[in-house]
């Protein structure tokens, strides 16, 4: 199966970016984190050979995609962490995303698959964790729950009890939270945004991270808006709800 | 002022050296004494003498006139110097390295070379910069001086107290030492890593960019640059030779006189008009970008057109000494790039030039 022209060009652009990101992590993170992850997604994208594989085991050469394995951010965020004695805190992002090219600037899903990964470890008289998926549901998956298409799933002490004894965590299924999807790019700014918000403003200043940041939002975030406020008439005028950023900071 | 004085070594023909020695005297800002290179041996027996009544040392790059029995090159008596230099034998000072254009392009990786033992390199050229050539050497050898009248203390070489705030790993090297480096690699540091690629220090080309300014169409740069931005200039050592700006303390400067607002976040026109709101000056004119570009979130210049783009609009060039990961990459831009003007595109960049020139629709 040849990957076209037209697809190879696309993943071009998309590997110079992700090019462009990596370069930026490794200057703001001040040497902390290690980009080797990003640049084997970036060989993935320029590979010819490498389609991605679909949930339903198909592949179709009009998809473009990339795998981000053991990709891992420090965090600086521990305020509010338990148990106590917790030092070192790490996240761990997996994620694979698969969209079609041809999608890419329309008001459709940007994506076909996602899984975006989180493993949040912390190291203090033992090792501990947590961690959080956001996903694109499969359409051909049976469920009971219904899953909105991208959810985020997580688990955490649901009462903020103080004193409550982590070894106790009940693990069961919490609740598929509607999320919007992401890619690298984007899920860099969340993570930051949450984990290490001093990186993240330091990013916010760098005028190569804000032009990636809001033209990855545009074709990714904008759609899934827009189509879910497409679900109500309105007039744009009779928004009040603003500015944007009480929704949500990090859309710039 | 003092008036510095540099020894040049040259095997060319008593006229063109001569041309030279007189160029570069220009102004009275700089002496310089021409004289022929002997052979190897006694030239560094010589130079070890004479050194100390100079400030700083001019050496073409190939020293192989008919005269001497075996040829030799600048960087050799460069490396000899140095290490002579550091074990306390003669007096540091600034070497300098010259040649025609066509020699520094043809002699195998002279930018390495020159990278490696020299603090700066001009070219012999047909109507060289003269003036400019003389204050960036007599900057060098001013900054020799300094760098050891401050007893290599980096926030007075830097001028600049709160280097905290820096990336940690820029000036690592320097931390935790029994004792000062040679002065060669406090100069080699702020010349060849802060001025010479954009990072936390940028030239005023970058900073118009990052302030969506178009230089040549604003009466007011120089009032903006000169005021509100004024403590974003670079005043450390080597200032009087290059002129450079702070990225971060400029940033800071935009957001905390907007109230809160980022220049990486608005377009040129925003930026420009937050500016005028701000200082009160109305003749700044926004960039527009070059053509086939879009965008004017500009970030970055083309190394070619030295004009402000998007780095999303760019391609990173080829270098044949790598960025440091504190460092920023330099671009050029699509009209370069399909023009073959400037410096090469980065290897990885190929495909994609390619592909954007055969989507360009036909004329």
């Amino acid at each position: 199966m040849n990957v076209s022209k037209h697809t190879m060009h696309f993943r071009e652009s998309r590997a110079s970016e992700l090019e462009l990101i990596a370069k930026l992590l490794n200057k703001n993170f001040n040497g902390s984190i290690n980009s080797y992850p990003i640049f084997n997604a970036i060989n993935q994208l320029r590979n010819p050979n490498y389609i991605p594989t679909l949930k339903d085991g198909s592949v179709n050469p009009e998809c473009w995609g990339y795998e981000i394995e053991d990709f891992v951010i420090p965090v600086e965020t521990l305020k509010h962490i338990k148990p106590d004695g917790i030092k070192n805190v790490e996240l761990i992002l997996n994620m694979k995303v698969i969209a079609n090219y041809k999608e890419w600037e329309t008001l459709s899903d940007p994506l076909c698959d996602l899984n975006f990964n989180v493993v949040i470890r912390g190291i203090g008289e033992q090792t501990c964790y947590s961690g959080f998926h956001i996903d694109r549901h499969f359409d051909g998956a049976a469920s009971i729950e219904p899953h909105p298409i991208y959810h985020l799933q997580h688990s955490s002490n649901p009462y903020k009890e103080e004193g409550f004894d982590y070894g106790r965590t009940l693990s069961l299924d919490t609740p598929r939270i509607m999320h919007y999807p992401m890619d690298f790019i984007l899920g860099i700014g969340f993570l930051t945004s949450n984990y290490s918000p001093s990186i993240f403003y330091n990013l916010l200043d760098d005028g190569t991270f804000t032009n990636l940041y809001r033209q990855y939002q545009e074709r990714i975030w904008k759609p899934f808006s827009h189509s879910l406020a497409d679900h109500w008439t309105f007039n744009k005028g009779d928004i009040v709800w603003k500015p944007t950023s009480t929704l949500c900071p990090f859309i710039i | 002022m003092a008036k510095y004085k540099f020894l040049y070594l040259d095997d060319e023909s008593d006229e063109s050296t001569a041309a030279i020695a007189d160029g570069l005297k220009i102004k009275d800002i700089i002496d310089v004494i021409p004289e022929e290179p002997k052979i190897f041996k006694d030239e560094i027996a010589d130079l070890k003498n004479r050194l100390k009544d100079f400030d700083g040392l001019i050496l073409d790059l190939r020293l192989d006139g008919k005269k001497l029995d075996i040829a030799y090159n600048a960087p050799a008596i460069a490396q000899e110097l140095r290490m002579i230099a550091a074990e306390g034998g003669i007096k540091p000072i600034p070497i300098i390295l010259c040649s025609t254009d066509a020699k520094m392009r043809a002699t195998y990786e002279v930018e390495k070379i020159c990278h490696e033992h020299f603090d700066y390199k001009f070219t012999k050229q047909d109507s060289p910069p003269w003036e400019k050539f003389a204050r960036k050497l007599a900057a060098l050898a001013r900054g020799y001086q300094f760098i050891n009248e401050v007893r290599y203390n980096i926030p007075k070489i830097l001028n600049r107290e709160d280097l905290t705030t820096l990336d940690p790993r820029i000036l690592e090297v320097f931390n935790g030492i029994e004792k000062p480096l040679p002065i060669y690699d406090y100069a080699s540091f702020v010349v060849k890593d802060l001025f010479h690629q954009p990072g936390v220090l940028i030239k005023e080309k970058l900073l118009a960019a990052r302030l969506g300014v178009d230089i040549s169409k604003s009466e007011d740069w120089q009032k903006l640059v000169g005021g509100l931005f004024s403590k974003a200039a670079y005043t450390g050592v080597f200032s009087d030779g290059w002129q450079r700006w702070w990225s971060d303390i400029a940033i800071n400067i935009f957001r905390e006189a907007s109230k809160g607002k980022r220049l990486s976040m608005l377009n040129a026109a925003d930026r420009v008009k937050a500016l005028s709101e701000i200082s009160g000056l109305k003749n700044i004119v926004a960039a527009t970008p070059l053509e086939y570009n879009k965008s004017t979130n500009f970030w970055t210049v083309c190394e070619f057109y030295k004009a402000p783009l998007d780095p999303l609009e760019g391609f990173k060039i080829h270098t044949t000494i790598q960025p440091k990961a504190w460092q920023e990459d330099r671009f050029i831009s699509f009209l370069a790039a399909v023009t073959k003007k400037g410096p090469k595109p980065h290897s990885s960049e190929l495909n994609r030039i390619q592909a954007i020139k055969e989507e360009l629709p036909k004329k």
